[in-house]
């Protein structure tokens, strides 16, 4: 397949490489902040599962627009993953469930909170359905346990939620905190995609809570008395799409040419990653480096014969996949 | 709702015995026993985890097995014993009631002893938490005795127990951080200020998250497998004994050595496991690999798993002979492969019974064509001076001497050889005699037999340069030997079978004409015998069908009476092959064809392609089917023959698996193969070539695929994510109603399966290979009502339209039977037609005028309605297309076309569903109507009545008539799902959809005033139906229906006066679900449901018919 062909399948991708976003996911927010006006009065926020970075720039852009200056914004970002500087966005390395990591991200709020917090994290996708909306559980989870220490009353907490069959026990536990959860679709999030976000607003822990951060807050279980696994009592939250109807869909095939006065012009991602996981082993691939079992014959000295096949037509085409993977391929 | 079968991801093996093999799919466990595999027992064990590790106690009862065991998958656990006896049904009884914990389990450890003062500690189990703790408890009373956190509070994505003494426990952790974090819960373990464990050895040097761990205590090896694709040996000790490791180290980080980086899988590696010394890894590749651990090098690859990737291994470690190794993959098989011990030093040349080598050859000349006769024993070869060499072949790549069987300078330098049973793998040709035909680059062609090579029949000198020469098969005693001579010409010999009178007797018969082109020879022929008639090959690609030639006494020449010009391309056709009444063909197009030869109504028979197979990336040059082979079961073929880039391969088409892989650099000009059995249930292969003029000869034995020890436990079905299963039907099978479905898959397959709901077993009928890329929806096309019900038909044919990616429809009749003799189902598939939107493209005229069409538009979904009001057998198939069109095509199954009739882009957005539904007024006058949903959540419905009467022409541009009738806002984004169902009011109908919003939403509709446009009457919803998008809804009467979603809930409504109401739901255990099919038990008034996404589910719904009657009371 051509490089071109992702341009055709995902409007978004194309478009944020024309516009200089790091990720497609930058307008997942731009749409969220269209219908909830999430960055109204926001100075300082933080930004968990950062990287590449397109929320941070969002952010950056945002909140320093509406502050001329721009000198009481405060923009932290956190990541597993390194990712390239941003300017005025102050970076953390590390893991969210990790108990060393929240308390660095929380020093930098004490005695001033934050007034929005985002999480855009996705796991590692493993393709077990279980595992996977359990890590994205976790996540949120953690994001949440940061947020409780470092959002000020009446904040707002937005984070992307996989919506399996567990989702309701994570509303459960949001409204025990927030008082209005909604969960909202942006347009540029696929049709097919399994993430939605919550928009948690109005912060309001319950009356003594106190914010611990050494345990991790723990999914809900099903509460069996209410048969709440199978049955109709399950805590539903409103659903809202977000974005103008007139956007882009992010699920069509548009042809490489929009405008039909502008050629199209393949442009390189904005941002490559920085030393994926995978770099060393797609290096050794692409040199055909990788161990392979070998019946070592007695002729294997030999060089290779002209005489090869031709190289076969058909190649499964990789297709969308339809859960989560679209944000991390991004990047790549 | 009950489950009547649940297909899904394989995610825990393990062994018991020799015998037994556990497995868990979703909650389910099952008791696969080797032995007796009808005898397989299976269990839910959890209620709404998927199973992701058994565990077994330490002390086990053998013989017969009775063993304690631990369950557990997401946050459930529960234990178990196990019974069994020899061929027979084996017992599961809880011990324990099931438990669920506060957090994800990832490893569970039976406890052997525990604290020194309390007496024993027997069936105490240690469960590693995801937050990287360790609760102790004891599961029978059902109490938590302890819970050990470590210091390091973070989420794992593995974790793994070393030892079985509580006080000397170890766990090692294995983070998204890339590292792997050791520490000890028990009384050994270092404590914090605040009780916590110590984190106290850390290791790193992954680059990505951990996903599997594996120990060797022998050994003293620790391993992991990570994201980085990599999987490291790391050598740590003895854990649990050795306090050297745990001795806090003078450099700040200690870091144990890292023996081997193990590069070798595509992709991420997901799990692990110790084989003595020797380590397996299996990844999302869909490999397993086997490494040494001495060397750092790959040993086996074990490859057969459908698509994304293997999720479970489990290994039998032998004290003496093989060792097994099981994986379960996501494509829900499970397979065994047997680990030979000698194999260990495969690194080195020549094992006893593998090898691969250089023969030596002194005879005069240098070796051109080499071949195998008497089953591989013998071997003949001829070289560019014109001898002919023999020689028996005796211990490994020993030969006794070569024998010069003939001399002629006539053959020097170019010379054709080929021996009558050359790749006959029947076992019949030994009772025959074995005869040698050469043929020279001046016509002469010369034959003898193998048991007389003294007496030589030389042919009536042909015409120019001899191309090639073929051997038809054994008829009545004699042979037929094909000679292509210059200019398409095919002289016919017969050649009498004389294994006591010498000499030969040969007759010539008649002469084929080959079509005129460039390469004009045969290079395969086969007879048919229900028509008298021969079937051809060529080196152009054709395939040919002729007349017999045999009794023609007058030499005249034959023309083909039908033939299929440059069928496999410009590469050639490698074979024919006719078995069970089908004409087979393969070519070096890397694909093999079924052919039919068909009566026309004017003019004779021709040859018709039923169906294209392609093996894919596996292979790209195939030379050979073999329907009959030593050890391959009747039916269970073919075996395919052919090359892959540089090694030569011989692969189970039923099994999907390779058999055969010899590195012989590539396709030669000259090559040959033989099996024969060997002892037990082992197969002897030989194959030679030459390669730069010598004879190289791979030799070795394999398992034989259909011994008692097979290979496929359990075959898979879909590699990837199933995005549609269509019900065609039931058949009869001895007595018992056998569910016929299709479903297709992101894996650019579609598998025809059939399910028998009384042993609760699904199984795969045929595999159809012909999209190229992932397929989204499948629609059947329903016989019209005037064909009676049937009650329990023997057969049953059905048509129907599968379509996906690349913009591709293709369209299917399949026809199942039972056959009372072999007591098995029988499965044709014609491939009828099929249409691109690129080619449509492609052939338009005026298309310089147009956009260009975009090949990477894809078909979401289709629906399917008769145009037949009497005019014969045209279908309209609709698509919903991404690139916001709507389209239509019609079928037409005689002529197998299909044409786009009109395409309309009103909705402008990707269209996501379509439903049908027709109205008939009387004989002659049919209205059909269309229902559209797309990503904005509007729904539009259109009458496309006109469309059967639309000519086909070059315009496909939306007609004038076609505008919607109606448009409703039913939803906030994605319709994913539309049914129409019928009221009880003539002429008005419900249209149900499902949206990506959680709601489901209903409009009526009538259409009973044919004069008026179509009429909105009434639309009602519930907003949230379930807690995630709906990706199914179907009517089951005009009072139920019922809907299901990504949450995993089945939910039956009921409607009652514009309102849905919620009755009854079930957790389904399949994840992703993206479709929904309903139909009726043949007995009775069952209603059946399913399921598909990761895995398909099957439900019984209980007699709703009652509750419609309660439910108006
Ligand atoms: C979808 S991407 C975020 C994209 C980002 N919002 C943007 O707009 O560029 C998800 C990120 O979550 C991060 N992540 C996953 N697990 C994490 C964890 N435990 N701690 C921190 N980050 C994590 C991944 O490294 C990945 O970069």
């Amino acid at each position: 397949m051509g490089r071109s062909s992702k341009d055709k399948r995902d409007i978004y991708y194309r478009l944020a490489k024309e516009e200089g976003w790091r990720a497609r996911s930058a307008f997942k927010l731009l749409q969220l902040d269209e219908e909830f006006c999430l960055f109204k009065g926001v100075q300082r926020a933080v930004d968990l599962c950062a990287a590449p970075g397109s929320w941070s720039q969002v952010l950056s852009r945002k909140l320093k627009k509406d502050d001329e200056k721009g000198t009481d914004v405060k923009i932290v970002a956190v990541d597993l993953q390194a990712m390239a500087p941003l300017p005025g966005v102050t970076q953390i390395q590390g893991d969210i469930t990790k108990l060393s990591t929240a308390h660095e991200i929380i020093r930098h709020f004490e005695g001033h909170p934050a007034d929005l917090v985002v999480c855009d994290g996705a796991p590692d996708v493993t393709g077990l359905h279980d595992v996977d909306e359990y890590i994205q559980a976790q996540l949120l989870l953690a994001a949440l346990n940061i947020t409780t220490h470092v959002l000020k009353t009446g904040g707002t907490f937005v984070a992307k939620i996989f919506r399996g069959k567990d989702i309701t026990l994570l509303y459960s536990q949001l409204k025990i905190f927030f008082p209005s959860v909604t969960c909202a679709k942006p347009r540029s999030s696929r049709n097919s995609s399994i993430e939605a976000f919550v928009v948690c607003q109005g912060y309001s822990p319950p009356e003594g809570y106190v914010p611990n951060m050494s345990n991790p807050l723990l999914d809900h279980s099903y509460d069996v008395d209410f048969n709440q696994l199978e049955g109709p009592n399950r805590v539903i939250v409103p659903f809202l799409a977000c974005g103008d109807l007139s956007a882009y869909d992010s699920d069509m095939t548009y042809p490489l040419q929009l405008d039909p006065n502008k050629a199209y012009q393949y442009l390189p991602p904005t941002q490559p990653p920085i030393s994926p996981p995978y770099q060393q082993a797609c290096h050794l691939r692409k040199n055909n480096l990788l161990s392979k079992e070998g019946l070592t014959s007695s002729c294997a000295d030999e060089p290779k014969p002209s005489t090869k096949p031709p190289t076969s037509l058909k190649v499964p085409v990789e297709e969308v996949p339809s859960h989560q993977k679209e944000d991390v391929e991004d990047a790549h | 709702m009950e489950t009547i079968l649940l297909a899904g991801p394989v995610t825990a093996l393990e062994f018991v015995g020799e015998d037994i093999l556990l497995s868990g799919e979703g909650p389910y466990l099952t008791v696969n026993q080797l032995d007796s595999p009808a005898c397989h027992v299976s269990r839910r064990v959890l209620a709404r985890h998927h199973i992701h590790g058994i565990r077994l106690a330490p002390q086990q009862v053998l013989a017969p097995v009775k063993t304690e065991l631990a369950v557990f998958g997401g946050k459930e656990l529960q234990v178990l014993e196990l019974r069994s006896y020899q061929e027979e049904r084996s017992v599961l009884q809880d011990l324990s009631p099931l438990r669920e914990l506060k957090d994800w389990i990832w490893d569970v450890c039976w406890l052997k002893h525990f604290l020194p003062n309390t007496s024993t500690c027997q069936g105490l189990l240690a469960v590693a938490l995801a937050h990287n703790s360790v609760l102790l408890i004891d599961p029978v009373a059902g109490r938590e005795i302890q819970e050990v956190h470590c210091e390091e509070k973070c989420i794992l994505y593995s974790a793994l127990f070393v030892g079985h003494e509580w006080d000397h426990l170890v766990l090692v952790s294995g983070t998204v951080f890339n590292q792997l974090i050791l520490w000890r819960p028990g009384n050994c373990g270092l404590k914090n200020e605040e009780g916590r464990a110590r984190a106290e050895k850390r290791i790193e040097g992954h680059h990505g998250v951990i996903f599997g761990l594996a120990y060797q205590s022998d050994c003293g090896f620790l391993a992991s497998a990570s994201d980085d694709r990599s999987v490291r040996l790391w050598k740590v000790g003895d854990l649990t004994v050795d306090e050297t490791f745990w001795k806090p180290s003078i450099e700040s980080c200690y870091q144990p050595m890292c023996l081997h980086i193990l590069y070798g899988h595509q992709a991420r590696v997901w799990a692990i496991r110790f084989l003595a010394d020797k380590l397996l890894s299996i990844g999302e590749d869909g490999a397993c690999l086997l490494w040494d651990c001495h060397h750092g090098k790959v040993l086996q690859k074990l490859e057969g798993h459908r698509g994304k990737g293997i999720r479970a291994l489990a290994v039998r470690q032998a004290l003496e002979g093989v060792h097994w190794v099981a994986t379960g993959g996501a494509d829900g098989g499970i397979r065994q492969w047997r680990i030979d011990r000698e194999e260990k030093d495969h690194v080195e040349v020549e094992t006893k019974d593998k090898w691969l080598i250089r023969l030596q050859f002194d005879g005069h000349g240098s070796p051109k064509i080499v071949r195998l006769a008497d089953r591989g024993r013998q071997m003949l070869v001829m070289t560019d001076m014109g001898s002919i060499y023999s020689s028996i072949l005796g211990a490994p790549g020993e030969v006794n001497s070569w024998q010069l069987l003939t001399e002629d300078p006539d053959f020097q330098s170019y010379s054709i050889l080929e021996l009558s049973s050359n790749l006959d793998m029947s076992g019949a040709s030994h009772m025959q005699a074995e005869y040698c035909a050469v043929g020279s680059i001046c016509g002469r062609v010369k034959v003898f037999s193998l048991s007389h090579p003294d007496v030589v029949e030389e042919l009536k000198k042909a015409k120019g340069k001899i191309h090639n020469l073929c051997w038809g098969p054994c008829l009545d005693h004699s042979r037929m030997l094909f000679v292509s001579a210059s200019d398409g010409q095919v002289y016919c010999w017969q050649v009498l079978d004389t294994l006591k009178n010498t000499p030969l007797k040969v007759f010539q018969c008649g002469i084929l004409l080959l079509p005129s082109c460039r390469q004009r020879w045969l290079t395969g022929v086969r007879y048919l015998p229900e028509r008298n008639m021969w079937v051809c090959g060529d080196r152009r690609g054709s395939v040919l069908l002729y007349n017999d030639m045999r009794n023609d006494a007058v030499l005249g020449t034959f023309e083909a009476i039908s033939f299929l010009f440059g069928l496999h391309g410009k590469q050639g056709v490698t074979s024919v092959e006719v078995w069970d009444g089908q004409v087979y063909s393969s070519g070096r197009d890397g694909c093999f064809r079924i052919l039919s030869v068909r009566d026309m109504p004017e003019g004779g028979p021709i040859f018709e392609v039923l169906r294209v197979l392609r093996l894919g990336p596996s292979m790209e040059w195939i030379e050979r089917l073999l329907f009959q082979a030593p050890g391959l079961e009747w039916g269970k073929g073919p075996l395919v023959m052919g090359f892959h880039s540089t090694d030569f391969i011989l692969w189970d088409f039923v099994a999907k698996e390779t058999l055969l892989t010899v590195p012989c650099g590539g396709g030669h000009r000259s090559w040959t193969y033989s099996c024969s059995m060997a002892s037990g249930s082992l197969v002897q292969d030989s194959f030679a070539y030459i390669k730069q003029g010598a004879v190289y000869m791979y030799h070795g034995t394999r398992f034989n695929p259909g011994s008692s020890h097979q290979a496929v436990t359990k075959a898979g079905l879909h590699g990837s994510k199933i995005t549609c299963l269509c019900h065609l039907g039931c058949v009869a099978a001895a007595g018992e109603a056998v569910d016929i479905l299709v479903t297709s898959s992101e894996d650019t397959t579609i598998s025809v399966l059939s399910l028998q709901p009384s042993r609760g077993q699904i199984s795969p009928l045929a595999s159809l290979t012909d999209h190229i890329s992932s397929v989204r929806a499948l629609a059947k096309i329903h016989p019209g009502k005037t064909v009676p019900a049937n009650q329990h038909p023997e057969t049953l044919s059905s048509l129907f339209v599968s379509a996906g990616g690349r913009a591709e429809l293709h369209s299917y009749r399949v026809t199942i039977g039972w056959d009372g003799r072999r007591k098995a189902l029988t499965c044709q598939v014609v491939h009828l037609a099929m249409h691109r939107l690129d080619e449509h493209w492609d052939r338009k005229k005026n298309r310089h005028k147009t956009i260009k069409m975009d090949p990477e538009t894809r078909y979401m979904c289709l629906a399917v309605v008769e145009a037949g009001d009497c005019k014969g057998d045209g279908v309209i198939v609709v698509a919903a297309c991404s690139d916001g069109a709507v389209r239509a095509f019609s079928l037409q199954e005689e002529q197998r076309r299909l044409v786009l009739l009109w395409e309309s882009f009103y909705h402008q957005r990707c269209v996501l569903c379509v439903a049908v539904f027709s109205q008939c007024w009387d004989t002659h006058c049919r209205q059909m109507f269309l229902c559209s949903g797309a990503t904005d959540g509007n729904i539009a419905i259109w009458d496309i009545s006109e469309s059967a009467t639309k000519e086909e022409n070059e315009d496909s541009s939306a007609p004038q008539w076609l505008t919607p009738s109606l448009l409703v806002s039913a939803h906030q984004c994605g319709v994913n799902c539309l049914d129409v169902g019928e009221t009880e009011v003539p002429g008005q109908y419900l249209v149900l959809s499902g949206s990506d919003d959680n709601s489901l939403h209903v409009c009526l509709v009538d259409i009973s005033n044919r004069m008026a446009p179509l009429q909105l009457l009434r639309t009602f919803s519930v907003v949230s139906a379930h807690a995630a998008p709906i990706t199914g809804a179907r009517w089951l009467t005009p009072h139920f229906l019922v809907s299901a979603s990504v949450d995993q809930r089945v939910v039956l409504w009921s409607v009652r006066e514009a309102s849905l109401s919620w009755q009854e739901a079930c957790l389904s255990h399949v994840a992703d679900v993206s479709s929904l099919e309903i139909w009726q038990k043949e007995d009775g008034d069952k209603t059946v449901l399913s399921v598909c996404g990761q895995g398909l589910q099957v439900l019984q719904l209980g007699s709703i018919l009652q509750d419609i009657s309660c439910l108006k009371s």
